[in-house]
């Protein structure tokens, strides 16, 4: 699974929780609060469509870590690889 | 028998009472993978909003007048808020819409409330031209899902003058919202004028047939999800020490330790569980907003003719004023199921009377004394809305009815004088003076089944899931 996979999970994500949010320029590098409409509940709904759909924990000291699409998939990769290996 | 809950000794989180504020947090938790215990006392789920049997198969929703939020208005707000929270579907918990407006009556004065939001907003600018633009001011800011703090704790009153001048119409605004969710005498804070509002009037009511299944809903995802609830099983003290809470203490001597302690139980009450912590010790309570309530079960063309709308919010006197402990049977909520959109013929309909009074007074008295009591508020309550109303309501004579009375409230849900809508003090922030005790529910400012169940989840959002981040 490559870094941009992983980013469009989440773009996908993103789009069931924020139905009415525009996915199509979303800045990689920026924060996604930064760009979009999304405050901490909505974080928590990625975390809890990542386990829900994917199987993906996230420990709460590591939801930092899904600021930006780019941190996203930093973070993430490693774990979907891990669950497919 | 042995329960599991006779062996279990620590949860990552341990819920006081299975209302729906404790089982919204309960379910949101669980489903983070926590480990999550509800303890309730009773033997049914549902607290103030619960459910009993009665011969003939019938099953009474005690409270449940009508429940709100029906139209989605924002993601962040209402029904689309608590189904993606909880991982629920509309099919699971159901609303249906009502088929006919409500009322709102003051003295002699009425105003029809239609069925959409929307219409409400054209029928009052119509109706009051004079106050149109400060009305549709005003309703933009009731459907806005932020709010400045502090206008959010601003008295509700002093907003409404702001941007309304005819007195009338400002009570007649007031009214339908206090009945609902009128937590203390005098005023409430706008922050709960504004939910209660939009919930009953921008979403819109709607009736889910019966609190049943609701209720299953709930309590089966959250064992789906890993989590337990435990009915008979009395909280009856909290311990803790330097402002945390360790764990919790069942009738039985049972202690059970806790990561953090979430009370859904009022705030009163749970300060009473708190051993010797002089911090903590109950404030004076001013006096609580109770009810009488009789339920007549009847059949759906029956309860039509009892009452031809969904709901009538019904002050007696030309002025409101909230105070039903000094005033008792001025304020009345009349509901009636007929007018609703069932997809099913339901089997049989209730047709619900209540009049607001004080808690006070109704603890502690021999059963004969409570039963004269009860027997003529009972009659009181008809005897007013057959004199008050003529023409609007027809009560039955003889149709199978049960009344219930604060004893009933306080017996049921322990609520400090049989409270409907908590105490006059509230915490919005769920927080207590312990730092891992919270408050979910009536007292965090959640009034109402769909009020309860966004206080759970917004609160293990914000003080557990994300741990104040
Ligand atoms: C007559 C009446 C009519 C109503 N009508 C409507 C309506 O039409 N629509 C609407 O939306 N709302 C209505 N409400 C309001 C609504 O029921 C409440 O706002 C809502 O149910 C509150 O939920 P809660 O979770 O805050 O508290 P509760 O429902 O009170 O839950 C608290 C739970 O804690 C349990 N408990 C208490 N002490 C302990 C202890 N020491 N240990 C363990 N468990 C304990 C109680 O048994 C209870 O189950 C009505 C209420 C009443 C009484």
């Amino acid at each position: 699974m490559t870094k941009d996979d992983v980013k469009q999970i989440v773009l996908d994500i993103i789009a069931e929780i924020a139905p009415d949010e525009d996915l199509s320029d979303v800045k990689p590098d920026v924060r996604l609060r930064d760009q979009l409409d999304l405050d901490s509940m909505d974080f928590l709904d990625i975390v809890m469509e990542l386990r829900k759909q994917h199987g993906i924990e996230v420990p709460e000291d590591d939801y930092p870590q899904l600021a930006s699409l780019d941190s996203c998939a930093n973070y993430l990769q490693p774990k979907f690889e891990a669950l497919n290996a | 028998m042995k329960r599991a809950l006779d062996t279990l000794e620590e949860a990552d989180d341990v819920i006081l009472g299975a209302g729906f504020s404790g089982l919204s947090a309960a379910l949101r938790l669980a489903q983070f993978g926590r480990k999550v215990v509800v303890l309730e006392k009773h033997t049914l789920p549902g607290g103030l909003n619960s459910y009993y049997y009665r011969p003939g198969k019938y099953v009474y929703d005690s409270g449940l007048h009508v429940l709100t939020n029906r139209c989605p208005v924002s993601r962040r707000w209402g029904m689309p808020f608590v189904y993606r929270q909880l991982g629920l579907s509309a099919e699971q918990l159901p609303l249906h819409a009502p088929t006919a407006p409500s009322l709102v009556r003051l003295g002699d004065c009425s105003l029809e409330t239609p069925v959409e939001g929307e219409a409400l907003l054209e029928k009052i600018a119509a109706d009051y031209p004079a106050q149109s633009d400060g009305w549709r001011a005003l309703w933009a800011l009731l459907r806005q899902d932020q709010l400045e703090p502090a206008l959010a704790a601003t008295p509700a009153r002093e907003v409404l003058e702001r941007y309304l001048g005819d007195a009338q119409l400002i009570d007649l605004l007031r009214l339908p919202v206090f009945l609902y969710g009128g937590y203390s005498a005098g005023d409430i804070s706008f922050l709960i004028f504004r939910n209660i509002f939009r919930s009953l009037f921008i979403e819109g009511v709607g009736h889910p047939g019966s609190i049943k299944p609701w209720l299953d809903s709930l309590v089966s995802a959250l064992k789906a999800a890993g989590g337990e609830v435990f009915y008979r099983a009395p909280v009856v003290a909290i311990e803790h020490q330097d402002g945390a809470v360790q764990a919790v203490r069942l009738e039985s001597g049972q202690r059970i330790r806790a990561g953090n302690v979430v009370s859904s139980i009022g705030w009163a009450e749970t300060r009473r569980l708190l051993e010797s912590a002089p911090d903590d010790a109950p404030t004076a309570q001013t006096a609580c907003i109770s009810a009488v309530e009789t339920t007549f079960c009847l059949s759906r063309e029956e309860a039509a003719q009892a009452c031809p709308h969904p709901m009538v919010f019904f002050h007696a006197d030309e002025r409101f004023d909230w105070d039903p402990a000094a005033h008792p049977f001025q304020s009345y909520s009349i509901s009636c199921a007929a007018h609703f959109d069932f997809p099913e013929e339901p089997e049989y309909c209730f047709f619900k009377i209540a009049a607001y009074l004080g808690g006070e007074g109704w603890l502690g008295l021999d059963e004969d004394t409570y039963s004269e009591k009860k027997e003529a508020a009972r009659a009181r309550l008809e005897a007013e809305l057959r004199e008050k109303l003529p023409g609007l309501l027809h009560i039955p004579d003889d149709a199978v009815n049960e009344t219930m009375t604060p004893r009933t409230v306080h017996r049921y849900t322990s609520h400090v004088d049989g409270a409907i809508y908590g105490g006059a003090d509230k915490s919005f922030s769920g927080e207590t003076r312990h730092r891992n005790l919270f408050l979910v529910g009536n007292d965090q400012g959640g009034i109402g089944v769909v009020g309860a169940l966004i206080s759970g989840i917004v609160v293990a959002n914000l003080k557990i899931l994300t741990g104040g981040r």
